[in-house]
């Protein structure tokens, strides 16, 4: 089997005498889309954090195609491939939707250092950015904030900013929350065309059981930090374990 | 042509647009427009602060970081001109040697400072920088075989640089020593300032404002916050240290109460709220209006006073002595009716 490109190697995390994350040991392969789910508290936005670096693990292993990043810091790691959207909408709220999209272009080109040329004549960054805008269609509000535009264009537009850093491991926690009906197609048919690009591996945090059916290819379950099942979609939607954890999950919102 | 000057950064503001044109020729000129020793005196005072406002808004208002160490950054710069003037000679070696060194040292305490709190949270910054600074005014006025102590240090520049040096006349304006001085603190905070200006419109002037809009995010997109954080100060501390050496070449004086004090500390952080923040422009608002009414508004109330001298307390409120009073409610009324400075009020228009 080819070497996967993002693992987790008895990942575990504790809060004191609470254990968020419990010694998840599992791999993710390039092509592959994986989605996590598991009842509210499970751990997997922890999952997540200890992944992307905003939490430091204080047991296991982090490796990405094999190099272990576990220690890296937040920026390390996105240099490495690691790309991240977030569940709560996390953009540059008083900076223009362009400019939004044009400082992940410039971050990943290097040109953040560079402090005496003027940033609007890289016409190359805004060209990329501009076919950013494009793909997830939102050039048509380029010259706004983020701020001003409705929740569902700030969640493409958090999406977009994950697109221009087109990173080796795509990470998405929930990223049709509160999009409306129309809105949120948008942006299942733009992780399918990144599913396409068979290089990349994608995780997927999401509630929606229609969404996984039609995106998954594999599902893990998490349950009170610990990784309780993995398999094919089908699979692990008839197993005992994720009827219980997600009708548990279901009863408790009600 | 222009436009590349300004770095793509246009007043965008008709209003702004006049009011910093007004201010850049009434500078340019000011030894023909406002001759004598006191007007001149303001107009380099005003070039001065513009840079050192600036550079401090680089810092606070680009990168949303509290420094309460400007002035300590300004007086290095200050001293160092001072100091390399005593011991290397009268000489535009020295000056050049004082401005090196004292802009090199002030980015290396910014560093060092900025290592060690700046990894934890901005916050801490601004707690040690008021603690450096305020230890590094006591050892100033402390040590004064070195610094002169509360006395300060005179020393010699060039004579080039002094009212001694004669040149005739132009325009009905004696030229002397003092204007070319002028023109070389016009001209380099000019260059500095549009220096600047081009920091904050370049990709590392985007990151800055990213960081300050959300520092999180910033990191996640794969900036490594800490280092533009630092970086920042350094350049912020070294251009205040320029603007130090510029003071000290005109003032052919310094002291801990022209360059050190934490009064000055206070001016600063008032202009580049009443011109507004994150916007450079505001610097040089902010400076120009500060300091005129440093200089002249107790002139401007003493004639005030005698104006109104048989009305009944008009006098007392406009006496002189109250100008601090007044220099407050001017204070307040701009930040209650411009939040956000004299340039963002005037950007929004209308």
């Amino acid at each position: 089997m080819t070497q996967p490109l993002l693992e987790t190697d008895g990942l575990a995390v504790r809060f004191g005498g609470h254990v968020a994350v419990d010694a998840v040991t599992c791999s993710f392969h390039a092509g592959e889309l994986t989605a996590i789910v598991g009842p509210n508290g499970a751990g997997k936005t922890t999952y997540f954090n200890l992944i992307s670096g905003q939490i430091t693990a204080t047991a296991g292993r982090v490796r990405l195609m094999g190099e272990d990043i576990t220690r890296a810091g937040i920026a390390e790691r996105c240099k490495k491939g690691i790309g991240r959207a977030f569940q709560l909408t996390n953009l540059f709220p008083d900076l223009s939707v362009l400019e939004n999209v044009r400082l992940v272009i410039q971050a990943k080109q290097n040109k953040g250092f560079s402090l005496f040329s003027m940033a609007d004549s890289h016409s190359e960054i805004t060209m990329a950015a501009m076919a950013i805008l494009e793909r997830v269609r939102l050039d048509p509000w380029k010259d706004q904030t983020a701020a001003e535009l409705s929740h569902g264009n700030q969640r493409k537009l958090e999406v977009a900013l994950l697109i221009a850093l087109d990173p080796m491991v795509y990470m998405f926690d929930e990223p049709t929350a509160g999009m409306s009906v129309d809105e949120a197609p948008v942006v299942l048919d733009l992780i399918a065309e990144l599913k396409a690009e068979t290089n990349r591996t994608i995780l997927l945090v999401e509630h929606k059981m229609d969404v996984i059916r039609t995106l998954a290819d594999r599902i893990i379950v998490l349950h009170n930090g610990a990784l309780v099942a993995d398999g094919p979609p089908a699979e692990v939607m008839a197993s005992d374990i994720v009827q219980e954890a997600y009708m548990g999950r279901e009863l408790e919102d009600v | 042509m222009l436009v590349k000057l300004l770095s793509g950064d246009k007043p965008r503001s008709l209003a702004l647009t006049l009011i910093l044109l007004a201010i850049l020729v009434a500078l340019a000129l000011a030894p023909f427009l406002f001759p004598g020793v006191r007007s001149l005196e303001t107009a380099a005072r005003i070039c001065i602060f513009i840079v050192l406002v600036a550079s401090y808004d680089l810092l606070l208002g680009y990168t949303g970081i509290v420094s309460f160490a400007h002035t300590m950054f300004f007086g290095l710069g200050a001293y160092g001109v001072a100091l390399a003037s005593i011991h290397m000679g009268r000489g535009y070696d020295a000056l050049l040697t004082g401005t090196v060194l004292g802009a090199l040292a002030a980015a290396l305490l910014a560093l060092v400072i900025a290592m060690f709190s700046l990894r934890v949270r901005a916050i801490f910054f601004a707690m040690i920088t008021l603690a450096v600074a305020s230890a590094v005014a006591v050892l100033v006025s402390q040590m004064s075989g070195l610094t002169g102590g509360e006395d300060g240090l005179n020393y010699m520049i060039p004579r080039e640089l002094t009212p001694a040096f004669r040149l005739g006349e132009l325009f009905g304006v004696r030229i002397n020593g003092k204007v070319l001085n002028y023109y070389l603190v016009f001209f380099a905070s000019l260059g500095l300032f549009l220096l600047m200006l081009r920091v904050v419109n370049s990709p590392f002037g985007r990151v800055l404002k990213a960081i300050r809009e959300n520092d999180f995010r910033a990191e996640s997109i794969g900036y490594n916050v800490v280092w533009y954080r630092t970086i920042a100060t350094c350049l912020s501390a070294a251009t205040a240290a320029v603007a130090g050496s510029l003071f000290a070449i005109w003032l052919r004086y310094v002291g801990p109460d022209t360059t050190l004090s934490f009064e000055i500390m206070l001016d600063i952080l008032l202009m580049v709220v009443i011109g507004g923040m994150g916007t450079m422009y505001g610097a040089v608002i902010g400076a120009t209006i500060f300091v005129l009414a440093q200089n002249y508004l107790q002139t401007l109330m003493g004639a005030a006073s005698e104006a109104t001298g048989g009305i009944p307390l008009l006098p007392q409120l406009l006496d002189p002595d109250r100008w601090l009073l007044w220099l407050g409610i001017l204070f307040i009324l701009s930040v209650y009716f411009f939040p956000t400075g004299i340039v963002g009020r005037l950007r929004a228009g209308r």
